[in-house]
């Protein structure tokens, strides 16, 4: 296994601007620390508002990232020219509605990333090609002359793949692929994800708040509460034994259909800080119930423990619990 | 056991088109009953018409809509005869609705008090100070802190859970014998969801509340209301315990929901999800015989001529055998 990525110490700042005040600094992501392996899916979950679209932004270029350094394909990540940079990479949106350009034909929209990158090609070929990739997630041909709103929302979700697909990317960036999509529709989608990935030997990054749906499809989590990385791991590490306050929250929280008893009921008090305002200890301390006065004060490093890595001052107390 | 709140027997909903000749069949013979403080879970996906279900109950479906049925009784009383001022005094004072998106369902000129305030005294015959007291002992009591201060809020000051708490608020604040939610946490993140559907359940029970909880999520179902059915293309599928159903759904069509849900069954990560075939027909292009069979995979012969008949709560000719593993 070959390791395809590599993130240090990744920060994004924005700066918010208002009138006749000082200008903010908004941290929507800071320190962040992790590596993607060919052939692997990371599941990225967190709450709204933690940095899990801001990072896929960054990773594809819609977003300059403030300070660190990304290594992609053993190579430094702002050395990559632009076509370059696109056939490594490649991201899938959240919304089929609106990441598909309405007034383009299904054959232009998949064709497109062939004809910008590559525009030597003939045009018998990007037709074959074109045809090859519908195939693969199965869209039928003759949808090809079709218009986006012709397409169900399952169907525009295989054409984004696809398109996705074209310049034979390494690594898939999927940002909530399935939350936009109705529950028959989701298990078929991601399984075609699975498929695709034995194919093409791809690396996903699975960007999903659902955590039954990361806990299928991930081989590695990353836990992310307001811009920081709260737990790194083995899914099976996280899932069964999950050391993170926030982690065991968010994992109890989830509605189950099987769930054998009722669990001591945690109910995770009050909602996330503002991250223009964030506390000046471990972000996670105003809702945590394990939180000590300490915790008030210094920011926990990601220290490895019990073979991940977790952020927190108690997170051994937390786990005993 | 307590009385029956509301009865609904054979209800079809029509809806009128230009295009099409034949008024499109969205809800066909619906039949349920709910009891005074219970909650039933209404499962299903887009186009099942379990909406447009809800909004006949409320009253507010337009004007091109047809509404038909042997029985539409809420507390003793024929909705389907109540005229316009009669439909004020149920809808929002009887029965209260709640809704997907908190933050497209609140008036975004108008701060929350007025809106709360405006609600009490649609309803209630109290002076604008008394509501505005009502209205901060409700804020309070749906778990709001400082809801004085809450109350000169615009709803863009607020998250997406607190503006559904302040809709709650709103609903329960005329003391509704029926509570309908309309996917309330479909749009929040799971620890707030949890916070809301709590919210609810408790509620329910304090206020002796019934309560119609229509939800994609069979985990939300499972894990908050006793009794669920599940809705497929306009039609009732299956009704059950939710413990019985989540057990063993006799419909395929709840099969396949259960079974597709990954987390559902313990299976090895990255496996192959069961998943259901296809899409949910349209409105316009509706099979003959049991809506589903174009999906099923078990379906026969005889599920292609004829409707279905919902018996025992199943509207499936060869229900399934075995149990979800």
């Amino acid at each position: 296994m070959s390791e395809l990525l590599r993130v240090n110490g990744l920060d994004k700042v924005y700066d918010i601007k208002k009138m006749f005040k000082p200008t903010m600094k908004l941290k929507a992501l800071s320190n962040i620390n992790f590596h993607l392996n060919s052939r692997e899916t990371l599941g990225i979950v967190g709450e709204s508002g933690c940095g899990k679209s801001t990072l896929a932004k960054v990773l594809t270029k819609l977003e300059q990232k403030t300070a660190g350094s990304i290594e992609l394909l053993g190579k430094n990540f702002d050395t990559f020219n632009p076509k370059e940079f696109h056939s490594a990479i490649q991201m899938v949106f959240q919304d089929p509605y609106q990441s598909l350009n309405p007034r383009k034909k299904a054959f232009d929209i998949i064709s497109d990333p062939l004809t910008i990158n590559t525009p030597e090609k003939s045009s018998a070929d990007v037709k074959e090609q074109v045809y090859a990739m519908m195939k693969k997630v199965g869209l039928r041909e003759e949808f090809a002359k079709r218009y986006p709103h012709h397409f169900s929302g399952g169907q525009r979700q295989r054409l984004g793949i696809a398109r996705s697909l074209m310049l034979h990317p390494q690594i898939l960036i999927l940002d909530e692929p399935v939350s936009a999509l109705d529950v028959s529709i989701q298990a078929q989608v991601l399984n075609l994800l699975l498929e695709l990935q034995t194919e093409f030997n791809l690396a996903y990054l699975f960007i999903s708040h659902d955590l039954s749906v990361i806990q299928h499809m991930s081989d590695r989590i990353l836990v992310m509460y307001l811009g920081r990385v709260v737990e790194y791991g083995s899914r099976d590490e996280i899932f069964n034994n999950p050391l993170h306050p926030y982690t065991q929250i968010l994992l109890e929280s989830a509605p189950k259909t099987n769930r054998e008893k009722k669990d001591a009921d945690h109910i995770l008090n009050g909602e996330l800080p503002s991250a223009l305002n964030l506390p000046r200890g471990c972000a996670f301390e105003p809702r945590c119930p394990y939180a000590t006065p300490g915790c008030k004060e210094v920011i926990p490093d990601l220290i490895e423990k019990q073979g991940r890595w977790v952020a927190c001052h108690e997170a051994s107390f937390a786990a005993k619990n | 056991m307590s009385e029956t709140l509301l009865e609904v027997s054979n209800l079809n909903i029509f809806f009128k088109s230009d295009k099409n000749p034949e008024p499109i069949h969205a809800v066909r013979d619906l039949s349920f009953s709910l009891k005074q403080g219970e909650m039933l879970g209404v499962v299903g996906e887009s186009g099942s018409g379990k909406s447009i279900t809800n909004l006949a109950l409320m009253g507010i479906l337009g004007d091109n809509s047809i509404v038909k049925a042997d029985k539409l009784h809420f507390n003793n009383r024929d909705l389907l005869t109540l005229k316009e001022q009669e439909w004020q005094k149920v809808r929002g004072g009887e029965i209260s609705m709640i809704f997907q998106d908190p933050m497209t369902a609140l008036n975004p000129f108008l701060t929350v008090e007025f809106q709360i305030v405006e609600t009490i005294l649609a309803h209630k015959k109290i002076s604008k100070k008394e509501a505005r007291e009502l209205a901060i002992e409700l804020l309070a009591q749906v778990g709001i802190t400082s809801p004085a201060e809450r109350l000169k809020a615009y709803p863009f000051e607020l998250s997406g859970g607190m503006a559904q708490r302040v809709m709650i608020a709103m609903a329960i604040s005329t003391g509704p014998k029926l509570l309908i939610a309309d996917e309330p946490t479909t749009a929040l993140d799971v620890t707030i969801q949890k916070q809301i559907l709590t919210l609810i359940k408790s509620l329910q029970e304090k206020n002796n509340m019934s309560v119609i909880l229509v939800t994609h999520d069979l985990g939300v179902v499972s894990e908050f209301s006793e009794r669920v059915q599940v809705m497929y293309a306009g039609e009732l599928v299956e009704t059950a315990m939710t413990k019985k159903l989540i057990q063993h759904p006799y419909h395929p069509y709840s099969y396949g929901l259960l079974s597709s849900r990954p987390g559902a069954v313990v299976r090895a990560a990255k496996s192959d999800l069961p998943s259901i075939p296809g899409i949910v027909p349209a409105f316009h292009q509706r099979p003959t015989g049991c809506q589903f069979h174009p999906r099923c995979p078990h379906v026969q012969n005889d599920c292609i001529s004829s409707p279905i008949a919902l018996e025992n709560g199943i509207r499936c000719l060869h229900p399934m055998k075995e149990e979800v593993v």
